[in-house]
């Protein structure tokens, strides 16, 4: 399941990582340097033959980031206007993903500090949550309403204004 | 790790980052979803009250006009903010106090029928046209010596904006039922207003 090793930018050498459920996986330098913990460690010259192990990040959400992070390193310096448009539509189609996909990415995006891809899960959660109610927000992503009854009124009181949607001021004259 | 991560119960520090990029009154709706969720609302994202309860008032003297605070109700202590006798040529000598609102002073200009938003601490103005038609209005009266109690200054907490409220008489029945607010700023920033007054009337309706 290795990744891409074209366009590798300027070192040649393979980095390999290993998820929590023991599944390898190769990526170019240039692209394990996105990830902040796998700089270190490679600064470190901890990145042997065996892998980094990544004790919380599993195989499917790693094998995601390795595509994002190889994808991100080939193309980072120099782009021209079509090779942003590019990336960006790639990042659009890279993050359309169920909700548990989501999370997983969140989280091991945040723990590998992969910033563009924190910032890109981040936004599309952002997004995803923002025209919901609360209810459909529990639905989307599978959360128990544990308020009791009680406490459920008491914040509907306290939040009645919210719900009014104010509408965007038009021009007078 | 796919089977025990839930939204319910994502990591503080990501889920602020989320929060972050919510508009502010949507994100007080969220609060409803599950406690999870309300405690980071509640605890990373406070409602901004506004630090500071700034008391002040203008006085109207033939000198000019002056801003103080207020920082001792029972004792009286009152320092002087902003006063427009130290520069008796500045545009805000003819200011009458519209209101304050999270230390910033909104100042009307009797003399030209403008709006200026004043932060007395870092010295930032700005000028806001007032109301269209509004500079039309005859300065006689009974009224005109008290223009500025026509308008209010708010900060809605909801949409973090700052609002100015204007009473105004309706053109064809002479009546005072006509709003108009002015909401400022764009997105974040306040100061960088995009004025446009949107009309509410008729609001109130005209008692006999």
């Amino acid at each position: 399941m290795a990744a891409a090793t074209d366009d590798a930018g300027d070192s040649n050498e393979m980095i390999r990582v290993v998820s929590s459920d023991g599944e390898h996986f190769e990526m170019p330098e240039a692209a394990a340097n996105l990830s902040l913990v796998l700089r270190h460690m490679i600064e470190d010259d901890c990145a042997d033959a065996a892998g980094i192990p990544l004790a919380v990040v599993a195989a499917k959400p790693l094998a995601k980031i390795v595509d994002y992070c190889t994808k991100h390193a080939a193309k980072s310096s120099g782009l021209t206007i079509e090779e942003a448009e590019e990336l960006k539509r790639f990042d659009a189609e890279f993050i359309e993903v169920d909700t548990d996909m989501l999370y997983d990415l969140l989280v091991a995006a945040d723990f590998m500090g992969v910033e563009g891809l924190s910032k890109l899960a981040v936004q599309r959660t952002a997004d995803l949550i923002k025209g919901k109610t609360p209810e459909q927000n529990r639905e989307t992503f599978g959360i128990v309403n544990d308020f009791t009854p009680e406490e459920e009124e008491e914040i509907c009181k306290e939040n009645e204004w919210a719900f009014q949607i104010t509408k965007p001021p038009s021009r007078l004259c | 790790m796919e089977a025990e991560g839930s939204f319910g119960d994502l990591p503080t520090d990501a889920f602020e980052q989320i929060l972050l990029c919510v508009p502010p009154s949507r994100r007080r709706r969220l609060r409803l979803v599950c406690r999870h969720w309300r405690n980071v609302i509640d605890e990373r994202t406070p409602v901004r009250l506004g630090g500071a309860k700034t008391l002040a008032f203008v006085n109207h003297r033939p000198t000019g006009s002056a801003a103080y605070v207020l920082d001792d109700v029972v004792e009286g202590r009152v320092r002087e903010l902003w006063s427009s006798a130290s520069n008796p040529n500045s545009l805000y000598s003819h200011m009458r106090m519209v209101g304050t609102c999270n230390g910033l002073l909104c100042l009307y200009d009797e003399s030209a029928g403008d709006i200026a938003l004043l932060n007395p601490v870092t010295g930032e103005t700005l000028d806001v046209p007032g109301p269209p038609g509004h500079h039309l209005r005859p300065r006689q009266g009974a009224f005109s010596s008290a223009y500025h109690k026509r308008f209010s200054f708010t900060y809605h907490v909801a949409t973090e904006r700052y609002k100015i409220v204007h009473l105004a008489m309706n053109g064809q029945t002479r009546a005072m039922d006509v709003v108009q607010v002015l909401t400022l700023g764009a997105d974040a920033s306040w100061w960088n207003p995009g004025p446009c007054w949107i009309k509410l009337s008729p609001l109130i309706q005209r008692r006999k």
